[in-house]
C-alpha cells in the first residue's frame, strides 16, 4: 500500500539545512521499482519548475537511480527474520536543490565503505559508491530504530 | 525484464530488454544458469531501459567468467542511461563495447 | 548506409598527453586553454569547418569533466556524443566499435591530437572532399585519416589542408601559444577584439596608470591594478586579479590566478599556485592557494578606527533595517522560512574558533525576497560587529559548506556579515570569493570598505 501525506517542517532542534523544508512527501513503499519511478519524477517536475538549466532527464534519472540503490541497500540489510520490509522515501524541496531520503527500520550502517576495486570484476559494493558519485551531499541520521539516508543534489550553486 | 536469445556469426547474442535492477536479476542470474552458455557472447543492451548496480554486478560477473574461460563477452548498444552507470563504476574499462551488434560479431 | 554525411571520430587515450595531465592534474588535457580557449574547441572548430555533422569522442579513460564541458554539443551547433574503448584496441578494433557511427558516410578519424591548425579562411569541406582515403595528415603530435570516401576521382586538395604542430612539452605549449596569439586572425579566438593583436573579455578592470602592451589577450574577470605592466605578449585567462605595480609579459596566466603585487612574471606560465619555467620545465609550487603576498595586520590604530568605523556602519544599518526587520521576522517565522544555521570558524582550526550564526532565507513569496533584497538575514549579525566579534565586510564563510575545502592557514582574518566577494559578480566557487576577499583585504581601507559595503548591498547576484 502506498499512501501520501503532506507533512509540515519539523522543528528538531538542530540548525540541520532540513528545517528550510516548508512541506515534504513521504511514501511508505515496498517495491523499490515504483519508489525509483518515484524518485524520477519528482526530480524531473522539480527540475523543470525550477527552469533547470541543465539535462532534466538526467537530473531525474539521477534521483531514480540513487533511490534505486538506497532502497536495495535496504532490502538487502534488512533483519533476515522481516520478509516483508517496508521503507518510507521522502523528498524535500529547496530553491536549488532536491533531497531524497530512504528510510528503514535496520541496523546502523556505514555510509562510507570502501570503493570496490575494479580491475577485481567485483559483482557488489557498487551500490553506496553511485550514490556517491550521483549526489552532492549525503548523510545517515539515527532517528530512533530508524536510519534515514538523505541524497541532495543541486541544479544550481547554492 | 525479456531475454531474448539468438545467433549471429556463429555468436550467441542475448537481447536484454527493460529493468535491470535487485527485482528483476535472479531472473537473468537463474537464466545464465540453468542453460549452457559457453562461447563467446554478445550482451545487446539497446532496450534496457534502467540498470542499478545489482543488474551491473551481474554482467561483471558474467565478464570474470568469461575471462576466465577465455572466452569474448561483448557489450551492444548501450544507451545514456546504462552508460553512465557504466561510467561512474568504471565498470566500461572491462567490457568490450560496440555500437553495432554486427560488427561486434565480427560481420 | 552512407548517406554521404560527414562525422569526426576524436580517439583519446590516456597515456598519449600524459605530460599535460601531469602539469594541469585538475583538469583533462583537452580542457587545458590555448589562448583561453580549450584545446577540444579548437578540434570541434576544425571538425566544424570540414563540414562535420556529428563528434564522437571515444576514450579509453575517464573524461567526465570533459563530457560535463562539452555535452551534446548544441552549444556549436554540432552533435557530440561519448563511447570507450579499452587502452588495448587497435585502430581496426576501435572502428569496429564505433562502426555504427563510422558507417553515416565519410569519417575523419583524429587520434593522439590534441591541436589542429587551421585557417577559418580556408574551405576544408573542399579539402576533405578532394582526400583519398587514408592518412590524411600525420606527425609526431597526431593523424587524421579519412575513411568512407569511396570517391574514384579524388583529386588532391584545392588549397593547403591542417597541419599538426609538434605539441609534446611545455616548452612546444608556450611557443605554440605565442604563434596562435600572433596568428590569431586564423582562428576564432574568445574575446572582443576592436584592433588587431589586443583581445578583451567580459568585466576587465583596468586600473588607472596601469599599462597594456599589444600583443594580449585577457579572459573574463578579470582586474589589474595602478602600475602593472601586462604585456607584450601576455595571455591572461579568466578571474584574475593582478595586483599593484607587477608585471607580465611573455607569460600565460590560466584561469583562476592570483598575482601579488610587485611581481615579475616574464616568460612564465602560471597556474593557480603553480610557476612553471616552459623552457626547462620546472615547476615552483607555492604554499599558498595563489602567487600572492601574505596579508600583514595593520597598525594597531588604524585597525581601532578601521573597527570603528564598522561598528559606527553597523549601527546605522541597524537603525535603518529596524523597522523592515520587526516586520519580516515574524512573517518569515511564521511561513517557515527563517533557518538559522552555526558553524565554527575558521573551519579545520583548532584553537581560537569563533561560533556564528548565519540565516538563511529562502527567496520565496514577497516576504522572502524582499527580506533577501533588504539583507534582513543579516540583521542578527550585526550585533556582533558592534561587540567587534565579526567585521562588517571581509570574508564571508560560505553558508553552504561546513567543511571548507580552502585551507585555513590564508584566511587568518576576522569573519564578516557581508563578503568583498559579493560586491562582484563572478565568483563561483570559495577560491574565488577568497581571491577577491584576500586582494581587498590586502588594499581596502575603512573608507573603501563602506563603499564596498553599499556596492555588496545592492549587488543583483547577492539579492
Amino acid at each position: 500500500m502506498m499512501t501520501f501525506r503532506q507533512l509540515p517542517a519539523t522543528n528538531t532542534g538542530d540548525h540541520s539545512m532540513t528545517q528550510i523544508l516548508s512541506a515534504t512527501l513521504k511514501a511508505e513503499l515496498k517495491n523499490s521499482r515504483i519508489a525509483a519511478n518515484i524518485a524520477r519524477s519528482t526530480a524531473e517536475v522539480f527540475a523543470e519548475e525550477r527552469h533547470f538549466s541543465g539535462n532534466v532527464q538526467e537530473f531525474g534519472h539521477t534521483f531514480e537511480l540513487a533511490v534505486s540503490e538506497a532502497f536495495t541497500n535496504s532490502v538487502n540489510y534488512r533483519d533476515p527474520s522481516i520478509k516483508d520490509i517496508t521503507v518510507t522515501i521522502g523528498f524535500e524541496e529547496e530553491s536549488n536543490a532536491l533531497t531524497a531520503s530512504v528510510t528503514d527500520m535496520n541496523a546502523p550502517f556505514n555510509i562510507h565503505p570502501p570503493e570496490p576495486e575494479i580491475t577485481e570484476y567485483p559483482e557488489g559494493g557498487f551500490g553506496l559508491l553511485i550514490i556517491w558519485k550521483l549526489m552532492d551531499e549525503v548523510s545517515c541520521s539515527r532517528e530512533g530504530q530508524r536510519n534515514a539516508l538523505s541524497m541532495k543534489k543541486f541544479i544550481s550553486r547554492p | 525484464m525479456n531475454i531474448a536469445e539468438s545467433t549471429i556469426n556463429g555468436i550467441k547474442v542475448l537481447s536484454l530488454e527493460g529493468v535491470l535492477n535487485a527485482a528483476s536479476s535472479p531472473k537473468f542470474k537463474a537464466y545464465l544458469e540453468t542453460a549452457d552458455h559457453s562461447g563467446p557472447m554478445i550482451i545487446n543492451l539497446e532496450q534496457v531501459e534502467f540498470i542499478d548496480s545489482s543488474g551491473l554486478g551481474l554482467l561483471v560477473r558474467l565478464a570474470r567468467q568469461k575471462k576466465s574461460a577465455n572466452e569474448a563477452l561483448k557489450l551492444a548498444k548501450m544507451n545514456d542511461r546504462v552508460k553512465r552507470v557504466f561510467e561512474i563504476t568504471q565498470a566500461h574499462s572491462l567490457f568490450d563495447i560496440y555500437d553495432d551488434i554486427q560488427a561486434a560479431a565480427g560481420n | 548506409m552512407n548517406t554521404g554525411s560527414v562525422q569526426t571520430l576524436i580517439v583519446l587515450r590516456e597515456e598519449e598527453h600524459a605530460w599535460l595531465q601531469d602539469l594541469f592534474r585538475s583538469r583533462h588535457p583537452m580542457l587545458v586553454t590555448l589562448c583561453n580557449k580549450p584545446f577540444i574547441e579548437y578540434l570541434i572548430d576544425f571538425a566544424i569547418l570540414s563540414g562535420s555533422e556529428a563528434l564522437r569522442i571515444a576514450s579509453d579513460s575517464p573524461i567526465t569533466d570533459l563530457e560535463n564541458y562539452c555535452r551534446n554539443g548544441s552549444r556549436w551547433g554540432i552533435t557530440i556524443d561519448y563511447a570507450h574503448i579499452l587502452p588495448e584496441d587497435d585502430q581496426e578494433r576501435l572502428l569496429e566499435k564505433n562502426r555504427q557511427f563510422c558507417s553515416r558516410g565519410k569519417t575523419m578519424l583524429i587520434e593522439k591530437t590534441l591541436f589542429v591548425a587551421y585557417d577559418k579562411k580556408n574551405d576544408y569541406r573542399l579539402w576533405l572532399r578532394a582526400c583519398p582515403e587514408g592518412v590524411a595528415v600525420s606527425g609526431t603530435s597526431g593523424s587524421i585519416t579519412i575513411l568512407g570516401n569511396k570517391q574514384e576521382n579524388a583529386i588532391p586538395g584545392p588549397g593547403p589542408g591542417p597541419s599538426l604542430p609538434m605539441l609534446l612539452t611545455i616548452g612546444e605549449y608556450y611557443r605554440l601559444a605565442d604563434d596562435t596569439l600572433k596568428n590569431a586572425d586564423r582562428y576564432i579566438l574568445p574575446g572582443y577584439s576592436s584592433e588587431p593583436d589586443c583581445f578583451l573579455g567580459r568585466n576587465v578592470v583596468i586600473q588607472k596608470g596601469a599599462e597594456i602592451r599589444k600583443p594580449v589577450m585577457i579572459g573574463n574577470n578579470v582586474q589589474i591594478s595602478a602600475g602593472s605592466i601586462i604585456g607584450p605578449g601576455a595571455i591572461i585567462g579568466s578571474n584574475i586579479i593582478i595586483d599593484r605595480e607587477s608585471v607580465v609579459s611573455g607569460s600565460i596566466l590560466m584561469d583562476n590566478t592570483f598575482i601579488g603585487e610587485q611581481l615579475e612574471v616574464k616568460g612564465r606560465i602560471a597556474d593557480g599556485s603553480l610557476l612553471i619555467d616552459p623552457e626547462s620545465g620546472a615547476t615552483l609550487q607555492m604554499e599558498d592557494p595563489h602567487l600572492m603576498s601574505v596579508i600583514q595586520p595593520g597598525a594597531s590604530t588604524k585597525q581601532i578606527i578601521r573597527r570603528l568605523i564598522h561598528a559606527l556602519a553597523a549601527l546605522a544599518l541597524l537603525i535603518v533595517l529596524a523597522l523592515p526587520f520587526l516586520v519580516l521576522r515574524p512573517l518569515l517565522g511564521l511561513r517557515r522560512n527563517w533557518h538559522t544555521k552555526k558553524r565554527l570558524f575558521p573551519p579545520g582550526a583548532t584553537a581560537k574558533k569563533l561560533t556564528i550564526e548565519q540565516v538563511v532565507i529562502r527567496p520565496e513569496g514577497a516576504d522572502g525576497r524582499l527580506a533577501i533584497a533588504l539583507s534582513i538575514d543579516r540583521y542578527p549579525s550585526l550585533f556582533q560587529v558592534l561587540g567587534g566579534k565579526l567585521r562588517l565586510i571581509g570574508h564571508r564563510p560560505a553558508v553552504s559548506s561546513d567543511t571548507s575545502t580552502i585551507s585555513s592557514g590564508c584566511i587568518a582574518m576576522n569573519p564578516a556579515v557581508f563578503g568583498y566577494a559579493e560586491t562582484e559578480e563572478w565568483p563561483e566557487n570559495e577560491r574565488d570569493e577568497l581571491m577577491v576577499d584576500h586582494y581587498h583585504l590586502l588594499h581596502s581601507g575603512s573608507l573603501n570598505d563602506i563603499g564596498l559595503l553599499l556596492k555588496a548591498l545592492l549587488n543583483k547576484k547577492h539579492m
